[in-house]
């Protein structure tokens, strides 16, 4: 049995352990967006191989461990 | 079941003192030996107080305050200030109401839109070292720079800046190696000397309002507009609220940008890795706010609680390195070495949980800048045997002195 890469990723962000560091912006701006405040904003799936990587590392490099990855199955 | 240790634990004493001149060249090898032997530790300086090195605890303790309490977080407990600095001593829920109305004056998009503005600052200062072969870079550049942003964002005079480098030293570092008292009474006068001219800054503007107009409107001007829920502020809030701004402010963005300096200026490839590739800056602002991390809060425990293996008891008051935290190796795999490049990198240099520092995005934009213009027009640097740098540790770690020789690499 050999396992896949998940197709595509979605992040969902715990707004009430999210502090606004901002490091999930500015690693992966095309998955995530800042509102006017500096909190951030799910833009979509990481869809492309390069957008998932991006995500991937968005996530780890929280420094509240507020972003959760979900595989997306469409 | 291994049994709790507390304060009085004869295997946890250690001699730890934050604000000991000697303690700062050997301090992440401190960190180290506590980490390994004992991550939470007792000191008997100050009154007596823990000391946290791991990561987890570290990130467990600032994200909960209703446990671990912003009510004290300076060891002493006075730098000088005259009640809270607001929001940073607030716990919530008053604390969630203050940073409603001070997180949007430091939003990414209000500071991306200082970034001409700054990198103008920078050149300014850049192009007064040029035709120069060594410089301070401290007083050169390090520590004008976080002064002058202040004073530009404040719509103060940016001719200032002396005075308040001079408060803010005083304030954070008391008398280095003086007693405890002499230190206190030099940091309440300092103190009292910023209230007075914070004071005289609000009267000018109560004067001469700046509000209604967008390209005006300055800090000062949003503190003296704002509201807690619903009421104005009074003028001490405005006042402990400025106080703070300005103690997070410069001393930790001066000390940021003279460790990275130091580290650069003594490992070229480093340097060579910005000068050929730009575009690892951010990444390289990151590993450096990780490496040297400024910023050791304390904490005041708010009801008995067990950290690691120690007990702790109400009204306990716990350092927190976050300096300590990110040299963690259970975190960072080879903590003690640069990686311009690490990944991933959830460093705490900002801390975490509700206090999160308001003004890293700030920060960040200035060592960004201050990173891409320093090493555009000064590729090479390094440092002087003969005039070694002068670093000093206290709650804000940082550089007093850095003699840099320019146009030559080490």
């Amino acid at each position: 049995m050999t396992t896949h890469a998940p197709a595509a990723l979605r992040p969902e962000i715990d707004l009430d352990v999210c502090k606004g560091h901002g490091r999930c912006y500015m690693t992966a701006p095309d998955v995530f967006d800042c509102d006017d405040d500096g909190y951030p904003v799910v833009l979509g799936s990481a869809t492309t191989s390069a957008a998932i990587r991006e995500v991937e590392r968005a996530a780890a490099n929280c420094p509240e461990k507020a972003i959760t990855l979900h595989p997306d199955v469409r | 079941m291994t049994e709790l240790k507390d304060a009085a634990s004869p295997d946890i004493q250690v001699d730890f003192d934050i604000h000991s001149p000697d303690a700062v060249e050997k301090v992440y090898d401190t960190y180290a030996d506590l980490r390994s032997t004992c991550p939470v530790a007792h000191s008997t300086r100050y009154g007596g107080h823990f000391v946290a090195t791991r990561y987890d605890d570290i990130h467990d303790i600032v994200r909960n305050p209703s446990v671990f309490s912003s009510s004290q977080i300076n060891v002493p407990d006075s730098i000088g200030q005259d009640g809270e600095m607001i929001p940073i001593q607030i716990d919530p829920p008053d604390h969630t109401v203050y940073r409603r109305l001070i997180t949007p004056l430091f939003s990414p998009k209000r500071m991306a839109a200082l970034e001409p503005q700054i990198r103008d600052l920078v050149v300014r200062l850049l192009d007064d070292m040029a035709g120069r072969d060594r410089v301070d870079f401290i007083e050169a550049f390090a520590r004008e720079l976080p002064s002058q942003v202040f004073l530009a964002l404040m719509g103060w005079d940016i001719a200032d800046a002396p005075r308040l480098i001079e408060w803010v030293d005083t304030m954070v570092l008391g008398v280095p190696g003086a007693s405890e008292e002499e230190s206190l009474a030099a940091r309440e006068a300092a103190g009292m000397e910023v209230y007075a001219y914070f004071a005289e800054m609000i009267d000018d503007r109560e004067e001469s309002p700046r509000s209604g107009e967008d390209e005006d409107e300055d800090i000062t001007q949003i503190l003296m507009d704002g509201t807690f829920d619903g009421r104005p502020l009074t003028q001490f809030e405005i006042l402990n609220i400025l106080l703070l701004m300005m103690i997070g402010g410069l001393h930790t963005v001066q000390g940021q940008l003279a460790h990275s300096v130091i580290y650069l200026a003594e490992h070229p490839e480093a340097r060579q890795e910005i000068l050929d590739d730009p575009d690892v800056i951010p990444s390289a602002v990151e590993e450096m706010l990780r490496y040297e991390s400024a910023i050791c809060p304390a904490r005041k425990v708010t009801q008995d609680v067990v950290v690691g293996d120690v007990q702790l008891r109400q009204g306990d008051v716990i350092l927190v390195p976050f300096g300590a935290a990110n040299r963690d190796p259970e975190k960072f795999p080879e903590p003690d070495s640069v990686d311009l490049r690490r990944d991933p990198n959830p460093h705490l240099a900002f801390g975490a949980g509700n206090h999160r520092c308001v003004g890293s995005h700030l920060a960040r934009l200035e060592l960004r800048i201050a990173f891409e213009e320093l090493h555009r027009r000064f590729p090479h640097y390094r440092l002087d045997p003969s005039d070694p740098p002068v670093r000093h540790l206290s709650q804000v770690k940082g550089v007093h002195r850095l003699p840099l020789i320019l146009g030559e690499s080490a």
